[in-house]
């Protein structure tokens, strides 16, 4: 199979890969890069384990083929708390108890983060709408909303 | 590094019979001979960091002291999520009077001996593991399994710390007082830290029965604690099993059997050749082998194999509901006959026939098994709700004695139920792997082999019949339960003794609580081959959809208000009545409420907790008979005894909220010809975050000891909204998931 | 090639115009009525998914539309929420083995096209609309289905998902005659 040399920043890092263009971005993240925060659950983009950003976009990277990210800005879980907002959301996981196996949480919280980035202050509505695709099979949805408007009225700084 | 045999051989001499709590009193340098995972031992992440080189003394088996002064316990449940290392560390240190901020947990090794629940001691035939109990996390045990053993554990390293203490101030014990992981001495105005002591008192005698603090002394038993585990599962460093990585590991993906049961005669790799870090297939019992560099490869190359397979169990699920029907027409075995009829048709004039489909599991992280198998000894990484178990059951594979095989148990992405198979497919299956490729490896399922891979809930039929007394109330009332067995591996009912009871297809049955003179309850076994298991809450998932629903329509004939019905026929069951009032009132219900909302209550009671749920819905018709429903709130009242973290008991009955609700709205394994119809989460959908509803929970305050509550929140809430369901529509639904009916729009 | 292959078929698709039966804006509301195209020419807020519904006694075929799992929006743009845009999942081309489609620039078409629920007459007046299509002519429409990456996507949806029964050859023969004769529209 042909390969390329594919160029992105990770984590502010920039790496390079050769590999076959399809292979999906999840799987240099996390068997090349040993980046394994970011999560399997499914492959095909319907749970939301593997969310990272792509320049700041929150994008499933178990479909998103590494050739789509060349030059692009990836950030995962593992560089998160670096970015105050960041911080204050895993801080807002850990003092609401909101994960419960927290095999999800990655794609929750890079979710969370994108959300909070683009609306401040978001409604149920736009929780709706921004977290709909990340699935958690513990069922801590209840748990997530609360965090969230906990966080956007200026919590867990 | 000191040693003392002398206290090692005394220590075997000190197990303490019937507790569970092996004191296993040694010395552990910080010298283990091989690398923990990373993941297995984690600290509060708000404490500052243990000197990993300080001199630790781990005084029995649950409980390690290190010089300076942090606790780590020693876990001996799996944690799949419900708080486990949360939750057993607190009834540790609140008997050993520790520093919660200097508290740790760590995952245990796999040993039934050391580490097994005494919830599950056996009534004889296990030899040393009749008293030890099996290390399943299971049926909701942990908490009331472990408790007892667990604050025995805590308070006797506390009552050594203070006889440590006792000699080096030269003071009577009883003048000394802990607190915060330290002796106090006030009249001398000393202070010894038990990291200071640990080494005296590792010279001192376990006491058999410490003194155990009052209830009312508790500092952290019903503290609403933060969980031990929430940092690194909210910052990507946690390494779940499929996240887990040794030197020189290969990746395998199985292809399985098309149909269950079906064997492999053929195959071609054609072009899996050409990929890129393919390295070959070997035939196991369950399938094809496919070994590659990593998942990518493994994955590419084991779509372009094929295989060819012959026989298998080919059944349709459509033929199920006439097939389990038919048997439900003929008398099962009883268990349960108050008023000693003659077995045979229950002679109800009011009777209904329910349909359950096969359910997965579906975890967030799939299966997995890193194994690293090396002729003599053989080592494995797993998430298991099993381990004891799973252990041997690669030993045997392995043709090595078990203590050859060393199991590190993982946190689980979620378990279910399906991380404790009784068919252990999983894990032989990886042995099998490990015999043959001869380097480290991890098999991964991905998320079709996962939906595909069987061990589901299993198919039930419920036939309910029931007459009235004419007076308001029910006169006689019988359920009939048609199910597939899950003991189907006769080692395994050998060895489960009380697992029996626990998961027998009656359950939810059996115990229906309602004060009605002529109770009868029989069941059918049906086998085929399709693999069934357990799945949180097991067989009363069910029969208490059965149960709920089908009283509300007694009700309903009886001129009767659910309420009040309920009240009257459970007057001898007060915990029953205290949540079932607690929930209205909550949801401030009364038999005179008269608005626009539809509500419907169900109560149950198992794993020594009781629970009431109350659903409130908007139900709207709309044209061609089809009514819109719109869940607004979901209320919980639960006993669950004493509740060592408020917090966890809530986010566990939150969770099977959202569990159940998945199920009975859209949950559904299908066959067709013996082929699983469908794969993923787009055709086996779970609840996301819009569908998820409102909710509110109340932990009532109670003295009983503790129940289980991990599967407590998942039974009632299906027929607490089949129940506003029916309020609105006075249609019963007698089969899941309720989406499959036409006649129901949920938004 | 295609366009050749287009033109062969034009002069049989203006003798059928002029026949006046079927009418030739009949084929291209066919298409334009399937689900590939439905799903993302919605007069709703956000897009749908459909499901094939196979009647066991007749056969016949069904399409059963509902909202998007994942409760994506429509957005400013059309192109999803800031929050979830549709190319977090959508990439410049199916993936995962078809199962996951995509293709470039996957958006939802403004409201102002979008198509559900209308007669064949009104889909016919709206296509044609510039005020509605973004200023497009005929000749522009005829590119623009020829050509555009999302529309030709509709005949290579990837996985098992159907396609309009017409190809896009014979769409494009239906198409081209439709516009050379001057767009003409249904009277119902």
């Amino acid at each position: 199979m042909t390969k390329e040399t594919v160029v992105f920043t990770v984590n502010d890092r920039v790496e390079q890969t050769v590999v076959s263009p399809e292979k999906p971005l999840l799987w240099v993240l996390r068997d090349e890069l040993d980046l394994t925060g970011s999560k399997y659950g499914c492959g095909r983009a319907l749970c939301g384990a593997c969310t990272v950003h792509v320049d700041g976009q929150p994008t499933r990277a178990c479909v998103t083929p590494v050739k789509a990210v060349e030059g692009k800005r990836v950030t995962t879980i593992e560089a998160l708390s670096e970015t105050e907002l960041g911080a204050r959301v895993q801080r807002a996981w850990k003092s609401l108890n909101v994960p419960q196996c927290g095999y999800c949480q990655s794609g929750q919280i890079m979710a969370v983060v994108a959300l909070l980035r683009a609306i401040p202050k978001p409604t149920d509505q736009n929780i709706d709408e921004a977290l709909s695709g990340n699935i958690c099979r513990c069922g801590m949805y209840p748990r997530i909303r609360k965090a969230v408007h906990e966080l956007a009225a200026g919590g867990f700084a | 590094m000191k040693k003392t045999l002398l206290r090692r051989d005394f220590l075997r001499a000190t197990a303490i019979a019937g507790g569970g709590m092996l004191v296993a009193c040694k010395w552990d340098s910080d010298s283990s001979s091989r690398p923990t995972p990373a993941s297995s031992a984690r600290r509060n992440d708000e404490t500052p960091a243990a000197d990993p080189n300080a001199e630790r003394w781990t005084p029995n088996a649950f409980i390690r002291i290190s010089a300076d002064n942090f606790v780590t316990v020693i876990v001996g449940a799996a944690e799949i999520g419900q708080g486990t290392m949360t939750a057993v560390p607190m009834i540790v240190a609140e008997e050993l009077d520790a520093d919660w901020e200097r508290v740790s947990w760590e995952q245990s090794e796999a040993s039934a001996i050391t580490y097994g629940n005494p919830f599950w001691q056996s009534e004889g035939g296990l030899g040393d593991l009749d008293q030890a109990g099996l290390q399943i996390t299971a049926a909701s045990t942990t908490v009331r399994g472990y408790y007892d053993s667990q604050r025995r554990a805590g308070a006797a390293v506390r009552q050594m710390l203070l006889e440590a203490a006792s000699d080096q101030l030269n003071v009577p014990v009883e003048s000394l007082t802990t607190r915060n992981s330290f002796v106090i001495h006030t009249a001398s105005r000393s202070r010894l830290s038990y990291g200071s002591l640990a080494a005296a008192a590792a010279e001192k005698l376990p006491p058999l029965s410490p003194p155990l603090k009052d209830p009312s002394e508790f500092r952290l038993i019903g503290q609403r604690k933060q969980r031990l585990d929430a940092a690194e599962k909210s910052d990507g460093s946690l390494d779940y099993g499929f996240d887990f990585k040794i030197p020189n590991m290969v990746t395998v993906m199985v292809i399985r059997a098309p149909r269950f049961g079906a064997q492999l005669i053929g195959h071609k790799v054609g072009d899996a050749v050409d990929v890129d870090g393919f390295r070959g297939v070997h035939p196991i019992p369950s399938g094809l082998a496919v070994v590659a560099d990593d998942y990518w490869s493994a994955e590419q190359a084991r779509k372009l194999i094929t295989t060819e397979w012959i026989g298998g169990e080919e059944l349709s699920t459509a033929d199920l509901k006439d097939q389990f029907d038919t048997r439900n027409s003929l008398p099962g075995v009883p268990v349960r006959n108050d008023a000693l009829r003659l077995p045979g048709l229950p002679s109800g004039d009011i009777t209904e026939d329910y349909h359950f489909p096969y359910l997965a599991h579906a975890p967030m992280e799939p299966l997995n098994v890193t194994i690293d198998y090396r002729g003599s000894e053989c080592e494995i990484w797993c998430g298991s709700q099993w381990p004891d178990m799973d252990q041997l059951v690669a030993a045997t594979v392995l043709g090595l004695p078990p203590a050859a095989v060393k199991f590190n148990n993982l946190l689980s992405g979620g378990g279910f139920g399906r991380r404790a198979c009784l068919g252990f497919d999983y894990i032989q299956e990886a042995a099998h792997v490990a015999r043959v490729v001869g380097q480290p490896l991890k098999v991964v399922w991905t998320r079709e082999d996962d939906i595909r891979g069987g061990y589901y809930r299993p198919y039930t039929a419920c036939r309910l019949s029931a007459s009235l007394d004419g007076a308001g109330g029910i006169a006689s009332w019988s359920h009939r339960v048609a199910s597939q067995t899950l003991l189907v591996n006769p080692i395994v009912e050998t060895a489960l003794g009380q697992v029996t009871e626990e998961v027998q297809t009656s359950q939810g049955a059996k115990e229906m609580p309602y004060a009605i003179p002529d109770v009868y309850v029989d069941t059918h076994a049906i086998s085929n081959g399709v693999p069934t298991l357990w799945v949180r809450s097991v067989a009363n998932a069910t029969n208490v959809y059965a149960v709920e629903t089908f009283f509300d329509h007694l009700a309903k004939q009886a001129g009767r208000h659910p309420l009040s019905l309920r009240r009257e026929l459970l007057q001898e069951k007060p915990r029953h009545l205290a949540v079932l009032n607690a929930v209205a009132e909550m949801a401030n219900w009364t038999p005179e409420t008269n608005d626009s909302l539809f509500r419907g209550v169900a109560v149950f009671a198992s794993y020594e907790s009781v629970i009431a749920q109350l659903i409130e819905a908007d139900v709207e018709k709309q044209g061609e008979g089809k009514h819109k429903v719109s869940i607004r709130k979901v209320y919980s009242a639960v006993d669950c005894g004493t509740a060592v973290n408020p917090d966890l008991v809530e986010a566990q009955i939150e969770s099977g909220i959202v569990f159940a609700l998945s199920s009975i709205l859209f949950g559904e394994i299908e066959l067709e010809n013996g082929e699983v119809k469908q794969s993923n989460f787009h055709d086996y959908p779970v609840l996301r975050m819009y569908q998820s509803p409102a909710m509110e929970t109340r932990v009532l305050p109670s003295d009983h000891s503790p129940g289980g509550v991990g599967e407590l929140g998942v039974p009632c809430v299906g027929p607490a909204l089949a129940n506003a369901i029916y309020a609105a529509t006075e249609t019963l639904y007698t089969s899941l998931p309720l989406n499959r009916h036409a006649s129901l729009v949920f938004e | 090639m295609i366009r050749k292959t287009v033109f062969a078929g034009v002069a049989l698709a203006v003798s059928m115009v002029q026949a006046q039966t079927p009418h030739p804006f009949d084929p291209i509301a066919e298409v334009l009525q399937h689900p590939r195209c439905l799903n993302c020419h919605t007069l709703t807020e956000y897009p749908t998914q459909s499901r094939k519904i196979v009647d066991p006694v007749s056969g016949a075929v069904s399409y059963e539309r509902f909202r998007h799992a994942q409760r994506v929006i429509r957005g400013e743009d059309g192109f999803g929420a800031p929050t979830l845009k549709c190319g977090a999942c959508h990439q410049d081309t199916n993936v995962a083995d078809g199962k996951m489609p995509g293709a470039p620039h996957w958006h939802l078409a403004p409201l102002s096209m979008g198509w559900e629920g209308l007669n064949r007459r009104d889909l016919c007046l709206t296509l044609k609309d510039t005020s509605k299509n973004g200023g497009k002519s005929l000749e522009d429409l005829v590119t623009h289905v020829e050509k555009d990456a999302l529309v030709l996507w509709g005949w290579e949806p990837g996985g098992d998902r159907d396609t309009p029964s017409p190809s896009h050859d014979s769409f494009m023969v239906d198409f081209i005659a439709w516009a050379d004769a001057g767009g003409p529209c249904p009277e119902n």
